[in-house]
């Protein structure tokens, strides 16, 4: 980011309130050729696409909280703590488990998974946006970070219809890459959903 | 320091709608049911959501624009693969990296 047309305070302001990766990766090019700050917007809209799809597996979840506060949850609500928080929790609680848990465990468990990923994220970000010009490019550490991805995906391949869904997205994710607003990501969960559902076997009810 | 108007709106907008796309269906309320077909189907967005993003990046060039600039030649490839396969076989963090990082170097100059 520091490496743009953003000057430092700019990109550490973007950094702590747009706590989206994907779409501030998107925008920077958009901000440095000049377009309209709606078109930004769209396109930050359109990048963050998976989330919308994600806040529907919450919504059951966390329909009790007050409104403001369902929508800093759904802030906070990141790729790995949506993730991580369906795979332990892939059931929403009934209205007597929910009465019955005065502390509010599992809304708890979300915002600490959120506060950490947050924090951590932030760290690494403003270490980036403080160090850009001194850090080498040619070395392949982003390669290194995306290796690291691997072991959060392999766990789950642990089903054939998860492997099926997940060989169809990485071939749709790849042969649809470039397309405008990152969509290539959408169509790839659309094609992992359509294929993991055909070649589901297991009972109704079972959730990755 | 000079703040420039159109920036801070920029970044107020960004941060308005980050916050409404991850929260877009979750701020529904009670009485609104997802279809359980729907919850059913999206087990798998996560999933592909991950995999979405960390195909390209093995598969194409970092500074690809589309599918076309595939090519066998690419370090990445070779790199991801190899850190797939220890992974897949010894569910060690530390040691893929180190393989994957080792196979990705040597792609690099060896093509």
């Amino acid at each position: 980011m520091a490496k743009s047309s953003l000057t430092v305070h700019q990109a550490l302001a973007v950094s702590l309130l747009v706590y989206a990766g994907s779409s501030q990766l998107a925008a920077l090019p958009l901000i440095a050729a000049g377009l309209p700050i709606w078109m930004i917007l769209l396109t930050s809209f359109m990048v963050n696409l998976r989330f919308v799809i994600f806040s529907l597996g919450l919504q059951a979840h966390f329909s009790y909280l007050p409104l403001w506060r369902k929508f800093f949850l759904g802030y906070c609500t990141a790729d790995f703590s949506y993730l991580l928080y369906i795979k332990r929790y892939p059931e929403p609680e009934t209205k007597h488990e929910l009465l019955a848990d005065k502390e509010c465990l599992r809304l708890h468990w979300m915002m600490g998974m959120q506060f950490s990923n947050w924090f951590l994220w932030q760290v690494g970000s403003i270490f980036g946006i403080l160090l850009a010009s001194q850090i080498p490019s040619n070395w392949g550490l982003e390669f290194a970070g995306s290796i690291a991805l691997l072991a959060i995906i392999v766990p789950m391949l642990d089903r054939s219809s998860a492997r099926w869904a997940a060989l169809s997205a990485a071939v749709v994710a790849v042969a649809t890459y470039g397309i405008p607003f990152r969509l290539n990501i959408v169509l790839a969960i659309g094609a992992a959903l359509v294929v993991g559902m055909m070649t589901d076997r297991s009972p109704k009810g079972t959730i990755l | 320091m000079k703040i420039d108007f159109n920036i801070t709106l920029l970044i107020i907008g960004m941060t308005v709608v980050t916050a409404w796309s991850r929260s877009f269906f979750l701020i529904l309320g009670e009485r609104t049911r997802i279809p359980s077909f729907i919850l059913e189907a999206i087990r798998f967005a996560p999933l592909a959501a991950m995999i979405a993003i960390l195909a390209p990046e093995i598969f194409l060039p970092a500074t690809a624009s589309s599918v076309a600039e595939f090519n066998l030649k690419l370090p990445n490839i070779w790199g991801g693969l190899a850190a797939i396969l220890v992974f897949y076989l010894t569910r060690k963090m530390l040691f893929t990296l180190i393989i994957g990082m080792a196979v990705y170097t040597a792609a690099r100059f060896w093509f």
